[in-house]
């Protein structure tokens, strides 16, 4: 995991403190540095890409608002990451409400009597197999995942994320581990 | 244990580097760069020359007061020098008149010419003003 060092941290209070100003240009160059990684992560928790591009957009739009309120305490990275995850979750809420889908147990770990691997056997992209069994981990172990591996944060900042404790973070990475090997263990990707 | 939990962990990493990688569409772009035009930010600061921090404030609202209170004081009248002209008290403009710079209280001949010209222009009976101010002196 990777830590955190004190000049980008720096570097980032200073592109925040201009773009609080209405500097365009200091608002250009954060978006150039983390449009990408926020589509990625909207995109993984909604699976779908005209949504993921709705939250990306709102996420920027309250950054440009906002940057007044940034605090240097934590990386830029995790600060959008926390906005994101919050309106992806506001749209999934409202998405599960629609469709009256009942919400997932976070506590649930996924068992090899799931239907899922059986699934994942008849996939030939490893990708769409790793996708799947993504989709099929609870919401906050998905997201506790996604956010370490695919976003590189450390235990303290996928706690700040996800509004949890950094115990109960490690507990939702290592079940959500054990699902994901779970899910997988017929497929691809463990035999690579 | 502790070689479960690794290999979960190079699992989960090697999961996550097989999945493909998401682009934003250029569309997503131009609606991102257009935030900044669309939703310009409004002045952080109120408009206020004089001075910034409260206590400064403070002071020249203090000061705008005393000086409203005391510039509603009703000061002793000066009426030295006013002449009573048909009842009615007129200032003298001799001592004004003698104040003024040399060569200032006279008309230049310049100015003669304009009244001239005035006079001419628009019909005036200057000969009639000119004996009023004679008078009132």
């Amino acid at each position: 995991m990777p830590s955190h060092p004190g000049p980008e941290r720096a570097l980032d209070a200073a592109l925040f403190q201009r773009i609080a100003r209405g500097d365009a240009l200091a608002f250009r160059e954060l978006t150039t540095l983390h449009l990408a990684m926020i589509v990625t992560y909207a995109t993984r928790i909604l699976g779908n890409a005209a949504d993921a591009e709705d939250v990306a957009q709102e996420t920027f739009l309250r950054v440009w608002q906002k940057a007044a309120d940034y605090e240097p305490r934590s990386r830029a990275r995790t600060w959008l990451l926390a906005i994101a995850h919050n309106l992806a979750l506001d749209r999934l809420r409202r998405r599960k409400t629609r469709r009256e889908e009942p919400v997932g147990d976070d506590g649930e770990d996924l068992g090899p009597g799931s239907e899922e691997p059986n699934r994942l056997l008849l996939r030939k992209s490893t990708a769409l197999e790793v996708r799947r069994a993504l989709d099929a981990l609870p919401e906050r172990q998905k997201m506790a995942l996604l956010l370490c591996h695919e976003q590189g944060l450390s235990g303290a900042e996928i706690a700040e994320v996800l509004n949890a404790t950094p115990e109960a973070t490690e507990s939702l990475l290592a079940r959500g581990r054990r699902a994901l090997r779970t899910l997988l263990a017929e497929g691809n990707i463990d035999q690579s | 244990m502790p070689d479960e939990r690794n290999d979960d962990v190079s699992l989960a990493e090697r999961a996550f580097a097989a999945l493909e990688p998401v682009e934003p569409s250029a569309a997503l772009e131009r609606r991102i760069a257009a935030i900044p035009i669309l939703h310009p930010l409004a002045p952080s600061e109120s408009f206020w020359p004089l001075g910034k921090s409260w206590a400064t404030r403070w002071a020249l609202v203090g000061a705008l007061g005393l000086g409203a209170v005391l510039g509603s004081v009703p000061l002793p009248e000066d009426t030295a020098g006013a002449v009573e002209v048909g009842g009615a008290e007129v200032e003298s403009t001799e001592g004004s008149a003698a104040d003024l710079p040399a060569g200032q209280g006279e008309l230049s001949d310049e100015d003669t010419e304009l009244d001239r010209a005035l006079a001419a222009a628009l019909g005036a009976d200057l000969g009639f003003e000119q004996a009023l101010f004679e008078e009132s002196l």
